[in-house]
């Protein structure tokens, strides 16, 4: 490992050779009608396009020529490109417009960055997806979904039935980094898992990285799910929104000084209470279930070098059981940024962020009632400058310092009988450096190489439970306790992320690419599920439990053709984590104030090829990807320490994702997936304790058998409704999820049951007859009809 | 404590959706291993250990006792109380019916099945102090602005206090009209903790909704904490459906050891408990 950090550290140096005297043509790139900024816009000398630049996340590009007289061309997918003639004798600022392209109505396009991205760039096991693309995917009752899309991409899978945990590479749900304006967003589920919380209409955009992960993020082993959103337009007043099956949205946004500042607002409340009003039982009729998101973002160009943006997001859930038992939870976060232009090479972005996630739950019962608490914040400081060194080398440094706060419980009593009380808060301070250069060596050989030093500091107030040395770490080989002061260390973790990819232009139109990529993670989420809950507690690296470290290669072909229209990409994978936990059976993981007694550690490894076939252009768009792979976990006392699948290791995963524009007014979409059934575990007998029939386990197994494979069609049909106005546009989106009905396991259980009869209910099907051990499978969703309302409203 | 999860809610979604139907699944068959089931507590014996063997999963005709085992009761020392006899009526191993367990007593069994030694070890800890055990109707509960889960009808209540020091770990058995309240719901709601609880008890709801002219016998037992943890294991276990929600599901850890080939250790548990038990009955036509 030092070896290779010593290695990229020698590139950075060598990198920064003095350059022959050229000037810098830079400014930003944005969209005519609305001002939002274009990332991946291409600016590039027309008579020579080898010398070219594209535009940052911000629309900022930098590009260096020797003086002269230059047709510079700028493009972007989509929209219509745009040249100019320059005398350079001097650096210079160019700020482009681009136009939507609206004459080419064939020309559907799903993408946006340059069009032959795929084969140029040194990215690699990276997916992007825009917020059209994402919305043209028929969703579960019409809600559109980021994370679900993201599902149907190679290498990234699902837990089970409707669910958007994210499983990426053979890496759990909670090694996923899920930043929001760059701001992490703890828990991503609403209505414990079934729908995301990323409001579609505020989201601009969604990048993956699964790997090559650049040396700029860290914190999780397994991706970064990089989701931003919508800057408002500011050049025109807009209202927009939709009502759905089960919620509605409406997004208001515009300038507020023309062309300066814009702003933008967007809500969204689901009304699912309404589908328990039509159960017949009581019990179900009064309870309360639902869930809100609220977005806003504000931007303010403060001069020709300064901008400034303030967006945050707040939505929560809430679900209550008659007046008995109340749950809720949510995400709050803040992102302050600052982009600042030094001059016309250095770019500086300084943002400010919070996080905040808590749950919190009311039992309200004659003689219990309390209410219990529970939450964590971030409060995080990033530095992040971009240096437009030339033309072949664009450096990227910065610093990261996070001040994390765990508040694991608070119980707060309502009544005699229960005593409140709580858990220690838990304080952690996560810290960061990076320097990584986009190089290009010559026009075949790019290569981006940097490293990451990250460091943790579990920091007290604390006390720490001393154990007998060699001993278990239970209760009775408990020792002593030390104690920490505030702000003093309780334990310290640090080392190097050295970060390489390769890219090797074979010909224009192939190229084949490398990745190395060493994570930290030092948080981590205490569960044994595969799926979350809201109620799931994240814990801080600490004196006994270690940071988890991912260490990844791929291996990768890329291949364009037909005038970049299709876009083939195999990659080939193999990824070993360390310090991977389970927690004991058991264990009580909420309350408890010395988790390390709950744990065991081991080692995961994942290893998989993924294909994708893609097409971006045309009538018809779409992708089909198939992932092939295996997940493997070894852990002491774990299946008697023998290796063991992940419950989400699916040997064949596969999608079908298309779209068609049959005329202006009709789009027809649809899906398909495939995928191996989860690895589970099945008894291999049963006895009778407690007057119960209790299935049994071979304990030396775990996950050796599967549940039945997974298949599913949906479709979706989009009408572009007549409108007198061109000011108001307005459309109906049918869809079908599960179209041919297939009755999917989401569960299997091994139960006792009467009459051959799962639901069985006495009052109901009569006296019982017979009582077996049977497996009961349960499936979730049959066949579900959506119909969404759209409309939007264009001031002038 | 634990056992509060969302499930009650997350089950109110599934129900509204899902749909369950029986699937035949082609099962790995494992080597039948022992079951050992029983308690000993301060009340007068009979006590009773049962021994038997695992069956094929899909199996319907009941676990085969293991009636040739040997069940010994010995003291802390080791020194042989009782050797308990075999009753072919109910497959159990009895002790005499004089013999009881003396609180703050560590006992150990010995029990030889299938050619292993097993052994069980615990203490008798002391029980709560029952002060009272009293009812409410569901009208005057609703009259007096408190919250009850459940139909119409009567609740119980109790009041007392918790002995011992530190977290003290009891399960609570309802024996209503004679027969003994036991499904799953029922074995999830019989186990407390102290944890959360100060050193008294007031108006403690005892679960269940009654009726008229019921007759409500009510056990409550001391535990280890070996024993909480065997029933808190045995619980997930119960509910574990194999599902995303649910951890992969494993043997509840049992507080039988074996002696002589440790890996094979015997499932089920035996339990040590002071119990104490209280009989209510509530009258008919009672305002």
């Amino acid at each position: 490992m030092k070896i290779l950090s010593g290695v990229v550290l020698f590139m950075l140096i060598f990198s920064i050779e003095a350059v022959a005297q050229n000037y810098t043509v830079s400014g930003y790139i944005k969209e005519e009608d609305s001002g939002e900024a274009l990332i991946g816009a291409t600016i590039i000398n027309a008579e020579n396009p080898s010398v070219g630049q594209v535009s940052n996340v911000y629309g900022f590009y930098s590009l260096q020529l020797p003086a002269g007289t230059y047709t510079l061309r700028v493009s972007y997918v989509g929209h219509q490109a745009q040249e100019v003639e320059i005398d350079l004798n001097g650096s210079k600022t160019l700020n482009f417009n681009l136009k939507e392209e609206t004459s080419s109505l064939e020309e559907v396009v799903v993408k946006a960055r340059r069009r032959d991205e795929n084969v140029s760039s040194v990215k690699m096991s990276n997916e992007n997806l825009q917020i059209d693309r994402i919305k043209s995917i028929p969703a579960l009752f019409g809600e559109v979904d980021v994370i679900k899309s993201i599902q149907l991409l190679p290498g990234v899978s699902s837990a089970g039935e409707g669910t958007s945990g994210m499983f990426v590479r053979g890496g759990s749900s909670d090694q996923n980094l899920i930043l929001l304006d760059e701001a992490t967003v703890y828990n991503a589920s609403h209505l414990l898992g079934f729908f995301s919380v990323f409001n579609p209409d505020a989201i601009k955009n969604v990048e993956i990285y699964k790997g090559g992960i650049p040396a700029k993020y860290g914190g999780r082993i397994s991706s970064i799910l990089d989701i931003q959103m919508r800057e408002g337009n500011n050049r025109k007043f807009e209202a927009s929104g939709g009502i759905g099956s089960i919620s509605s949205r409406l997004t208001v946004e515009g300038p507020l000084v023309k062309e300066k500042s814009s702003m933008l607002i967007s809500a969204r409340r689901t009304y699912a209470d309404i589908f328990l009003g039509f159960s017949n039982d009581d019990n179900i009729r009064n309870n309360t279930l639902y869930f809100y998101d609220l977005n806003a973002k504000l931007n303010y160009q403060v001069s020709e070098k300064d901008k400034l943006f303030v967006s945050g997001y707040f939505g929560r859930d809430r679900l209550g059981f008659q007046d008995l038992f109340g749950f809720d939870w949510g995400n709050a976060t803040f992102s302050t940024r600052w982009n600042h232009l030094f001059n016309d090479k250095l770019f500086l972005n300084t943002t400010l962020l919070y996080s905040n996630f808590d749950y919190g739950f009311d039992v309200n019962t004659s003689g219990i009632a309390y209410n219990w608490k529970s939450g964590l914040q971030e409060y995080n400081m990033k530095l992040d400058f971009n240096y437009f060194l030339n033309n072949n080398n664009n450096i990227s440094f910065g610093a990261n310092a996070i001040y994390h706060v765990f508040s694991p419980a608070n119980i707060e009593s309502q009544d005699v009988n229960i005593r409140s009380f709580g858990l220690a808060n838990d304080y952690a301070v996560e810290t960061a450096l990076y320097i990584s250069n986009a190089q290009e060596i010559n026009d075949k050989l790019s290569i981006e190489y940097g490293l990451r030093y990250s460091s943790f500091a579990k920091v007290g107030r604390d006390s720490v439970a001393v154990y007998e040395e060699g001993a278990r770490r239970r209760q009775e080989n408990e020792i002593g306790i030390d104690v920490f002061n505030p702000g003093e260390i309780v334990k310290y973790y640090g080392g190097f992320e050295p970060r390489i990819g390769i890219r090797y232009l074979l010909n224009p139109k192939n190229s084949i690419k490398l990745s190395y990529n060493r994570m930290r993670q030092y948080l981590q989420v205490a569960t044994n599920a595969t799926a979350g809950f809201p109620t799931d507690r994240w814990i801080p690296a600490d004196a006994y439990i270690k940071p988890l470290i991912g260490d990844q290669i791929a291996l990768g072909y890329f291949k364009n053709f037909t005038e970049n229209i299709w876009e083939l990409s195999v990659e080939g994978y193999y990824k070993y984590m360390q310090n991977v936990v389970d927690f004991l059976p058991g264990e009580d993981i909420l309350l408890n104030d010395k988790i390390e007694t709950a744990v065991a550690d081991g080692v995961a490894w994942a290893y998989g090829s993924e294909f994708m076939l893609r097409k971006n252009y045309g009538k018809t768009t779409g992708w089909i990807s198939y992932t092939l792979s295996r997940t493997e976990r070894q852990i002491e006392g774990v299946a008697s320490g023998n290796p063991y699948l992940a419950r989400y290791d699916k040997t064949h995963d596969a999608a079908i994702v298309l779209s068609h524009e049959i005329n202006d007014k009709l789009s027809l979409s649809g899906n398909w997936v495939f995928a191996t059934g989860a690895a589970v575990t099945f008894p291999e007998g049963r006895y009778i304790v407690n007057g119960q029939s209790i299935p049994y386990y071979d304990d030396s197994k775990r996950n050796t058998s599967r549940m039945p494979d997974y298949h599913r069609m949906d479709i979706a049909l989009n009408w572009k409704l007549n409108s007198k106005s061109d000011r108001f546009e307005q459309e109906l989106n049918f869809s079908f999820y599960n179209l041919y009905n297939r009755k999917n396991a989401f569960s299997i259980e091994f139960r006792e049951v009467n009459n051959k009869n799962p639901t069985f209910n006495e009052e109901r099907d009569g006296p019982i007859t017979s009582t077996t051990p049977q497996s009961v499978q349960t499936a979730l969703f049959g066949i579900i009809p959506s119909i969404t309302y759209n409309f939007k409203f264009t001031g002038k | 404590m634990k056992s509060i999860k969302p499930f009650i809610l997350f089950s109110i979604i599934i129900s509204l959706f899902a749909c369950q139907e029986l699937i035949d699944l082609d099962l790995a068959q494992s080597d039948p291993r022992v079951v050992i089931e029983g308690k000993i507590t301060n009340q007068p014996g009979p006590h009773k250990i049962k021994v038997s063997r695992t069956i094929n999963y899909y199996d319907t005709t009941g676990t085969p006792p293991l009636s040739n085992a040997s069940v010994q009761l010995m003291d802390e020392s080791r020194n042989l109380i009782e050797q308990f006899t075999y009753f072919a009526e109910d497959s159990t191993f009895r002790s005499s019916e004089s013999w009881a367990a003396e609180i703050g007593e560590t006992y150990i069994f010995n029990i030889e099945a299938d050619g292993d030694m097993y052994e069980a070890k615990g203490q008798i800890l002391e029980n709560a102090t029952l002060d009272s055990l009293y009812y409410l109707s569901s009208e005057t509960l609703e009259a007096l602005g408190q919250n009850v889960l459940g139909d119409d009808g009567y609740y119980l209540f109790a009041n007392g206090a918790i002995n011992g020091q530190g977290i003290q770990y009891y399960r609570l058995q309802i024996k209503l009209n004679d027969t003994l309240k036991n499904s799953r719901g029922d074995i999830a709601n019989s186990v407390l903790s102290s944890e959360l609880f100060g050193r008294e008890f007031i108006g403690l709801p005892i679960p269940g909704t009654f009726q008229e002219k019921d007759t409500i016998e009510l056990s409550l037992s001391s535990i280890n904490e070996d024993i909480y943890q065997y029933y808190l294991e045995f619980i997930n276990l119960m509910f574990n459906d194999g599902g995303v929600f649910s951890p992969p599901p494993v043997n509840p850890t049992t507080n039988i050891v074996n002696l002589t080939t440790p890996d094979k250790f015997a499932l089920g548990f035996i339990q040590f408990s002071a119990e104490i038990r209280e009989t209510i009955i509530i009258p008919e036509e009672e305002e």
